[in-house]
């Protein structure tokens, strides 16, 4: 431990051997010039490069507002219709413009309706043959079928009033003529719509029935042993109006029919979330009925079953008030 | 890279200020050429033993000052500024050379000359040969601390680490320094 104190360095000695070390160091004569002409050096390149930098910066910031700016476009894309619209669609154009300008259905074959009075002044478009053999073949085809026709821009409110269909916030002119439903839209061409064969239009009610701002329209189609049986009509394009197909395999109806000792009842009502479907059955002469309440909703593809089904047994006091048809005002 | 206390941008001037703040810096780059140049060589040649390089790095340090002169809040700081940019250059130095050496072929062996015969060459190459057997930290602690006499805070500062850590690279390059130079005493 001595011997190791003895010959630890202090640190006075190493100053002395630190600086011995490089006095014989002595620097160039030249080093100031060297250094003026580092500095003039760096001078000429600073006006240059900051220039070029603040170019390249303001390029950058120029093309990212450019990449992030988003499209001015305030066009509502609706998907692609697809193509098996149920029977008895059918679209209008203008008489004057002829069977060949007949909107955005151009696979349809032009050719008179057979109808009279006001129908014949509007051609109807035979809908595509075969459901089967139109379908796309994948969901994805359907989204994005080039040139489908689209929904004009909604201008209206959410959800829209009666009888809005095209969704400019006015109510559009709804004509019942028999087999078909001729709408006239505020903007756009008078439609025709076919109803299904045997159906004859007596009344309609236009709601709004998925909240899309485009009024649905409602249209009772016939009525057969004390029951009402209802189409669905949805906007689906400028030009454009189809008869939903009943998806949900849930007919629209309303009525109290009486099959022997069996009542059945079924009603429904318009909501903004869909048509609230209303089937009651009692076996016990109309005391009590099982009421099951289930939701479609009007889609591109048809009448779709919302939610689960709910059922409940109740008197018939609260039961059959809702076997009626409730859809806002009928017309 | 280390910050000297008081280093921090301050806002742009305009051509008038410029050119006063030019005409400042060429001024303080002549007093602190005329007052500091020769030692910071010095310093340079114990952290790098290569006299050209050292003139190289000391005179880049210089110019590194000069053209950040406008930003430099306390002026008085100017020569701790410069010590900190030769150690940090010296550094950087230090490692290309490493990597340099890495990659270049074996050397002769050195054959022994006349003037290796004169005391204070010998005494200067145990030195400088003891103080690059040391690690890079040690080394500067030893530099910073015993030939440019700077306390333990300013080197800590010059080196970017703690006051404790320069106490420690101190004591450890002392004793291995003492262990190495033995002989020579």
């Amino acid at each position: 431990m001595n011997g190791s104190e003895q010959s630890q360095l202090s640190p006075q000695e190493l100053s002395r051997l630190l600086h011995a070390a490089v006095d014989p160091v002595r620097p160039s004569p030249e080093g100031y010039q060297r250094i003026k002409a580092g500095v003039e050096r760096r001078g000429r390149w600073r006006v240059p490069l900051y220039a070029v930098g603040g170019a390249v910066l303001a390029g950058l910031v120029v093309l990212s507002v450019l990449l992030l700016r988003p499209a001015p476009s305030s066009q509502v894309v609706e998907p692609a219709v697809r193509p098996n619209l149920t029977d008895g669609t059918a679209t209008a154009s203008d008489p004057s413009a002829g069977p060949s300008a007949t909107g955005p259905t151009p696979r349809g074959t032009a050719g008179p309706s057979g109808g009279t009075g006001a129908s014949e002044s509007l051609p109807v478009v035979t809908p595509p043959l075969n459901s089967l053999t139109t379908r796309p073949s994948s969901p994805d085809a359907t989204r994005t079928e080039v040139g489908s026709p689209t929904r004009p821009p909604l201008t209206g409110a959410r959800p829209a009033i009666a009888g809005d269909v095209d969704g400019d916030g006015k109510a559009d002119t709804v004509r019942l003529n028999g087999t078909t439903v001729e709408v006239t839209p505020s903007r756009g061409q008078p439609v025709s719509v076919r109803l299904p064969d045997g159906a004859r239009a007596s009344r309609w009610a236009g709601f709004d029935l998925d909240d899309d701002g485009y009024s649905e329209l409602v249209v009772q189609t016939g009525s057969s042993g004390g029951v009402d049986q209802y189409a669905v009509l949805r906007f689906m394009a400028a030009g454009y109006i189809s008869v939903l197909s009943d998806d949900a395999a849930q007919p629209v109806t309303a009525g109290t029919p009486t099959t022997g000792s069996s009542t059945t009842g079924t009603g429904f009502s318009c909501t903004t979330t869909g048509i609230r479907l209303v089937v009651g059955v009692s076996t016990d002469g109309g005391a009590n009925y099982d009421v099951t309440t289930t939701t479609v909703s009007p889609t591109i593809d048809g009448l779709a079953k919302v939610g689960t089904p709910t059922r409940a047994t109740l008197p018939a006091g609260s039961a059959t008030p809702s076997f009626t048809a409730s859809c806002g005002t009928w017309n | 890279m280390t910050l000297v206390e008081g280093w921090r941008p301050v806002p742009a001037r305009s051509d008038a200020a410029r050119s006063a703040v030019a005409r400042d810096a060429d001024q303080a780059l002549t007093a602190l050429y005329s007052e500091h140049y020769r030692s910071l060589v010095r310093l340079a040649a114990l952290l790098l033993d290569d006299i050209g390089l050292c003139e190289e790095v000391v005179q880049d340090a210089y110019i590194r000052v000069h053209a950040a002169w406008g930003r430099l809040q306390d002026k008085d700081k100017a020569l701790a500024y410069l010590r900190q940019t030769v150690v940090n250059l010296a550094r950087s130095t230090l490692r290309r050379r490493l990597v340099a050496l890495k990659h270049a072929p074996k050397p002769m062996p050195d054959a022994a000359s006349a003037e290796e015969g004169a005391y204070s060459l010998v005494e200067r190459a145990a030195v400088v040969q003891a103080l690059r057997e040391l690690p890079r930290r040690q080394r500067e602690a030893v530099v910073l601390r015993y030939y440019a006499d700077m306390s333990e805070a300013d080197a800590a500062a010059v080196m970017g680490c703690s006051v404790g850590s320069v106490k420690a690279y101190t004591s450890r390059g002392l004793a291995a320094l003492s262990t190495k130079l033995a002989d020579l005493r």
